[in-house]
């Protein structure tokens, strides 16, 4: 009696546990677009309601931002949202990471945003070295955003990590 | 005998469980001054000592941005304003939440600065909308509207205060 007793109760464990075990959870950071700063003091641009733009004018077009994700984490999908305006030329938009003992700096994903005339999510997973370590290494996006594409907003980069 | 293993496996539950009922701790983001951005490049703005201030040679009235990173489900209960203001209401903080499929903007929390004293006070909202924080669908930052001139207008961070959930969402 006592068996079984031991059994249902090593099973209930079981149930109760093996989800929790095996939620690697998919979580995500949200990186808006007020997070990003020009690279070129020469920059002329402007954020609003969350969204950034380089202004057609402006001599520079480059954005950066920081990322900051978990020590171990592993990173599975990039996102861009962004819409482009009228005749605009694409645009790239470019995951890093940087050594903090070699400088040598890594590409970690790369994509390169297509004409949209309204917001879009351009995502991809394919990614380089998507195991966190801030042991050794910072991380950073940047959009280089050309001349002919200066007046697209750019409404943030989401990425995906377990 | 059957009891006893019952009660042994009861209290192993509790000791398992008991800790986390319990946890629901509040926890604070500090977010400094010197995390947040212009939002354009016209405005001139003097950092010191850990805060910030428009300059008098500033176009006037500009704004400054931070983003904002809470745990998933992380439940904001109220946010704190450590600022200094001596003229004439001169600061507005407010959490801003958007989202990523239909750029919805939405507006969480929000203070405006009390003029006229010129040592630094603490103000805060704990009235917060949609305080249950979803990363997979949304951005968070603070938006500082700076409508004075001059060191009588100065900010120095904001403390977010959230109870973090156990699993997230």
């Amino acid at each position: 009696m006592l068996k079984k007793t031991t059994l249902i109760v090593i099973m209930v464990f079981l149930l109760f546990f093996l989800p929790l075990a095996s939620q690697a959870q998919e979580k995500s950071l949200f990186i808006s677009g007020f997070a990003f700063y020009p690279m070129d003091s020469e920059t002329i641009w402007e954020s609003n309601s969350g969204v950034i733009w380089i202004e057609p004018t402006s001599p520079k077009g480059k954005l950066r931002a920081p990322v900051f994700l978990p020590e171990g984490a592993i990173i599975k999908k990039v996102i861009l949202r962004y819409k482009t305006q009228g005749d605009d030329i694409t645009f790239s938009m470019t995951l890093y990471r940087r050594n903090m003992y070699t400088d040598v700096e890594q590409v970690m994903a790369s994509m390169i945003a297509p004409l949209a005339v309204n917001y879009v999510n351009l995502a991809t997973y394919s990614i380089a070295y998507r195991t966190v370590n801030n042991s050794g290494y910072c991380y950073y996006v940047v959009i280089d955003i050309p001349p002919s594409a200066r007046a697209a907003r750019i409404a943030g980069v989401k990425i995906l990590y377990e | 005998m059957i009891k006893k293993s019952f009660l042994v496996l009861a209290l192993i539950f509790l000791l398992m469980f008991f800790p986390s009922i319990i946890q629901a701790q509040t926890k604070s983001l500090f977010i400094p001054a010197y995390a947040f951005l212009k939002k354009k490049n016209e405005p001139i703005f003097g950092y010191e000592a850990g805060y910030i201030w428009l300059k008098e040679t500033s176009p006037i009235t500009q704004a400054l941005v931070a983003q904002v990173q809470l745990p998933e489900g992380a439940i904001i209960s109220k946010i704190l304003i450590r600022y200094l203001d001596n003229g004439d209401s001169g600061l507005q903080l407010e959490l801003y939440r958007r989202n990523m499929y239909n750029d919805k903007e939405q507006y969480l929390a929000q203070f405006s600065s009390l003029g006229s004293d010129p040592s630094w006070r603490m103000g805060e909202d704990s009235s917060i909308t949609f305080p249950k924080v979803s990363n997979s669908g949304y951005c968070y930052y603070l938006h500082l509207g700076m409508y004075g001139r001059g060191l009588d207008y100065r900010f120095a961070g904001i403390k977010i205060l959230y109870v973090e959930q156990q699993g997230g969402e």
